[in-house]
């Protein structure tokens, strides 16, 4: 009796040491982030930019799988922030999607992450407030294996930087800006159409209403690697095997990855892993990670893995290595008329993508290739490649499938999941446990990295059972790629969305929602939080074009939305006899390319001494004194000649076609107007910068003039 | 150290700075190229000579960097100090530009084959590997034995141009002996006459070979003597090979001379490459 009494005693005491040190193995890891403004000059000019723990990039976090993270962060700016775990599985109060799944973090206020780590790889971090992430806000965040000693292994963390405020970049593009194309020495004008050969492929491209081909919409000043344009790690020696840690936390960027020292050998993806697969390039989207190994081939050199920017503007380099650099060949440029070719070819008349049958998918067939001047001969990874070393079938339930088509505008710069913003949208009820299969059909011209937040999901590949996994997609063009994952979290809203930036922003995504989920202790009002994030699509963008010449001043000014716009422009001479001319009208855009607006305004013209005239509808009127209020509807024709017809309130009746900015040549433009009035107007400008263009025209009313023409 | 070469007169180029580069090539053709990529108007002119394989920069020190000038140069396919050329760079050289790379280039288009069918295992659940150790020697010996057989062939061309690539190596590494050896490599290298290399040959092999046996090379050694050279006061070298190829005298007396000691090699053995 006493004999089992003692062994239950040493039983019991055997139990508590076991689990005391299981619980000394589960350690808390803390870190204080300290969120501050800051300035930067990388280029010459100084400008605002955010820092956490005075560095930009963030600070790279490390964590071992079972630690608990706990992240105090804290906001030292005068106005909020958040941090989002890219691709870390976590309770959904911890996500840091302010206002959806976390409290912002306001202005001079800490707010502390806590929350166990369950996964391991390589992850980041980055503020999911506005366009904060532009301007620094991003940092790397690795989990290490249990019991993994980490050894010749480096983060090669992306970014892409631009000297313009983002929040002026956000808007330019809604304004269909070609500044970047000019930048970029990408504007594709009828002039360079005309020496290359390509006029006819031009005249088409337009035809189809296609602005100049880009592979990438935002003109960076610089990237960097780890916040440098290039790096040097001297320790390595011949045969040591590095395995780099590539995150790409860009806004808009894709890069190219390249190495000097042989090929690269991809062994995970997303911070899964996947059995190592080797290629001469890869592409990493925006917010996708790699890891890779590459091996150093000699003593004496520095090897160059190279990351260049998709549209080959920019290139920063990880030097592996001691001694002299032993370069990689760089990409060359592209050819935007080829890739004009290939759109003309793809895109019909009426906007819409058709792949010819080709049922593309897993960018297993790159269409840009074409306008690669080292065309397709190095092997190019693609997803079909990337095969989990364990299998990922999902749990024994039913499956639900969604459909999602990727839509866009590049014109205005919509950007929507079948023809839906965020905010136009319900949330996506999903019950826990069930399996959730994604069907995504990209009918866009652009590529976009999908992400799913919270969750990885697996990529239906041709691996089978083996179906890699990944949190963030990238789709291309008219391809047609399958997802599927488990819900398997217990709670909350998730956000799954495109990872562009301004994509983002423009509301290309959608929220899943699992049912019964209980309160957000975080979110005290969902309601007044969900329409916070949903302001972010709905916001009006301010443009402008107005025109400063001698003979006249021609303006417009518009303020614009994803569907609403109001427009006003004005014709106003130098004197009474010459005239004024005021209209103004606000409408909303109808179909889902937006080539047509339905609208309610009025117009106001004044002009002394003027005469009688018969439009082309029969009806006479002076247009020396007229008030009047107008409907109408606004249709983009083919060649982006815009149709306008209105009936005022007195029944009189107008037609007017436009087409403004015609590229000539990279900064000439051109532009004509001519009404059923009899009224016409030819101009051409002259771009000399972002705001400002040299300018004249002429004007039946008014005559000819030179000037300047400020754009905003 | 600065060889005016040519009748360049100094470029008007504002904060001009000039230095001496060594740019691998053959010909005049390469002169050509070379002399194009590195020349930017306002900015740099660069002359190479053909026949020392020297350049002289001259550039707007505020525009520009040698640096920058040296990688254009790379691009257009040409080794330099700073960098070597990209390989399709090279391979798009016309066959006579073609000059010898130098080991870390060769290395690459050896090496990368292998590498290609050796990546057979999963990664998941093996640590990354650890690497062998390696000795800073390791990294300098390859040249040296190049310099070494250049020697054996009488190449006094390629004998000036290993030995500039070797001092660069060597001006890398921390140790006295390698910054001695470094200097002697220099000798080497500015030397116009094969004889005059083979007498700073023989210093550069002396202090290397005190390098070697403080820093264990992984891959065996030899050291040899030659006891004829210098009027019989003799001289020593070392080898990756125990056959004697003497290069103080080339093929005039090839297999004079014999090993006096072997450096190194143990950690060959323990940590033999995968």
């Amino acid at each position: 009796m006493r004999g089992i009494h003692n062994i239950h005693r040493l039983l019991l005491v055997l139990l508590l040491t076991a689990s005391m040190s299981v619980a000394t193995a589960q350690q808390t890891v803390r870190y204080d982030l300290d969120v501050t403004d800051t300035v930067v000059n990388y280029t010459g000019k100084t400008r605002k930019a955010i820092a956490i723990n005075g560095q930009l990039p963030a600070p790279t976090l490390h964590f071992t799988e079972g630690d608990t993270a706990e992240i105090h962060v804290h906001n030292h700016m005068h106005h909020e922030t958040s941090i989002h775990w890219h691709g870390i599985l976590l309770p959904n109060e911890q996500d840091g999607v302010p206002y959806l799944t976390t409290a912002p973090i306001k202005g001079m206020s800490t707010h502390v992450y806590r929350f166990p780590i369950r996964q391991s790889g390589t992850y980041w971090y980055h503020s999911h407030t506005m366009l904060q992430e532009q301007i620094g806000l991003y940092g790397a965040f690795i989990i290490h294996k249990r019991n993994e000693r980490p050894v010749n292994e480096e983060v090669m963390l992306l970014s892409d930087w631009s000297d313009e405020n983002p929040h002026q970049i956000e808007r330019s593009l809604h304004r269909a800006t070609d500044w970047y194309g000019i930048r970029k020495g990408a504007a594709q004008s009828y002039g360079e159409g005309l020496m290359s050969g390509h006029l006819g492929t031009k005249f088409v491209n337009e035809w189809k209403r296609m602005h100049a081909m880009d592979v990438s919409d935002v003109y960076y000043e610089r990237f960097f690697v780890n916040g440098h344009a290039e790096e040097q790690r001297q320790h390595y020696r011949k045969g040591d095997k590095v395995r780099v840690r590539i995150i790409n936390g860009s806004s808009s960027t894709y890069f190219w990855l390249t190495y000097s020292g042989g090929p690269l050998t991809v062994v995970a993806s997303d911070g899964a892993d996947v059995e190592p697969v080797t290629v001469d390039r890869l592409i990493v989207g925006v917010s996708e990670t790699y890891d890779i190994e590459v091996t150093i081939p000699a003593d004496g050199a520095a090897y160059e893995l190279a990351a260049t920017s998709e549209d080959r503007m920019g290139q920063v380099s990880l030097w592996l290595g001691d001694g002299v650099k032993q370069l990689k060949q760089p990409l060359g440029k592209l050819d935007y008329f080829e890739g004009m070719k290939m759109m003309n070819g793809m895109m019909t008349v009426g906007g819409n993508m058709k792949d010819m049958g080709m049922n593309m998918s897993l960018q297993q067939m790159d269409m840009n290739v074409v306008m690669y001047p080292e065309g397709n001969s190095p092997k190019t990874l693609n997803y079909a490649m990337l095969r989990s070393p364990q299998p990922t079938t999902l749990p024994d339930k039913p499956f639900r499938t969604l459909q999602f088509e990727l839509t866009g505008n590049m014109n205005r710069y919509v950007w929507t999941l079948n023809n839906r913003t965020v905010s136009e949208s319900d949330k996506i009820r999903i019950k826990k446990g069930e399996n959730i299969r994604i069907i995504l059909t990209n009918n866009s011209m652009m590529r976009h990295p999908m992400h799913l937040h919270g969750h990885f999901f697996r990529v239906i590949n041709g691996q089978g059972d083996h179906a890699p996994l990944k949190n963030v997609l990238d789709i291309m063009p008219m391809e047609t790629d399958t997802l599927e994952f488990n819900a398997s979290e217990e709670y909350g809203d998730w956000f799954f969305h495109c990872h562009i930036l301004y994509h983002m922003m423009s509301g290309m995504g959608r929220i899943f929602t699992y049912e019964h989920s209980p309160p957000n202790p975080q979110i005290p009002d969902p309601e007044k939080g969900l329409r916070k994030v949903y302001a972010d699509d709905r916001r009006f963008y301010l443009g402008a074009e107005i025109g400063i010449e001698t003979n006249a001043s021609d303006g417009d000014v518009v303020l614009e939305n994803t569907r609403w716009a109001w427009q006003t422009d004005w014709h106003l001479g130098p004197n009474k006899r010459r005239g004024y001319e005021v209209d103004t009208r606000f409408g909303r855009y109808l179909d889902r390319n937006q080539f047509l607006m339905v609208f309610v305004g009025g117009e106001w013209r004044y002009r002394e001494g003027g005469h009688a005239d018969r439009n082309w509808f029969g009806q006479v009127n002076t247009k020396d004194d007229r008030t009047a209020f107008n409907i109408g509807l606004q249709y983009t024709l083919p060649w982006f000649i815009v149709a306008d017809l209105r009936v005022n309130h007195k029944g009189y009746v107008r037609l007017q076609i436009e087409r403004d900015d015609i590229p000539i040549t990279t900064r000439l433009r051109l532009r004509g107007l001519y009404n059923s009035d009899g009224e016409y107007t030819v101009g051409a400008k002259y771009i000399l910068t972002k705001y400002l263009a040299l300018s004249s025209h002429y004007d039946s009313d008014m005559g000819w003039g030179g000037g300047l023409t400020f754009t905003y | 150290m600065l060889l005016h070469i040519g009748n360049m007169a100094p470029a008007q180029l504002p904060n001009a700075k000039t230095e001496t580069f060594r740019i691998a090539g053959n010909c005049g053709m390469c002169k050509q190229t070379i002399e194009a990529a590195g020349t930017r108007k306002g900015e740099s002119v660069l002359s190479w000579n053909a026949d020392t394989h020297f350049a002289e920069l001259t550039y707007d020190s505020a525009a520009t960097t040698a640096d920058v000038v040296l990688k254009r140069v790379a691009y257009a396919g040409y080794d330099n100090e700073h960098y070597l050329a990209p390989a399709e760079a090279y391979a798009a050289l016309k066959n006579c530009c073609q000059y010898e790379r130098a080991p870390q280039a060769t290395a690459l288009t050896t090496n990368s084959d292998p590498a290609r069918v050796e990546h057979g295992i999963p990664h998941a659940d093996h640590p990354s590997p650890t690497t062998g150790h390696h000795s800073p020697v390791d990294g300098v010996l390859p040249s040296y034995f190049k310099l070494k057989d250049a020697l054996v062939a009488g190449n006094a061309k390629n004998v000036s141009a290993v030995a500039a690539d070797l001092s660069k190596q060597l001006e890398g590494l921390s140790a006295p002996e390698a910054k001695e050896a470094a200097t002697h490599a220099a000798a080497v290298a500015k030397a116009k006459t094969l004889e005059d290399q083979r007498v700073r040959f023989a210093a550069l092999s002396e202090s290397l070979y005190r390098f070697t046996k403080t820093n264990s090379p992984s891959s065996l050694v030899y050291y040899q003597h030659c006891p004829m050279y210098n009027k019989g006061k003799g001289a020593n070298w070392l080898s990756n090979e125990k056959a004697i190829r003497n290069p103080y005298y080339g093929d005039q007396m090839l297999t004079c001379g014999s090993v006096v000691e072997t450096l190194g090699g143990k950690d060959a053995e323990t940590h033999s490459h995968e």
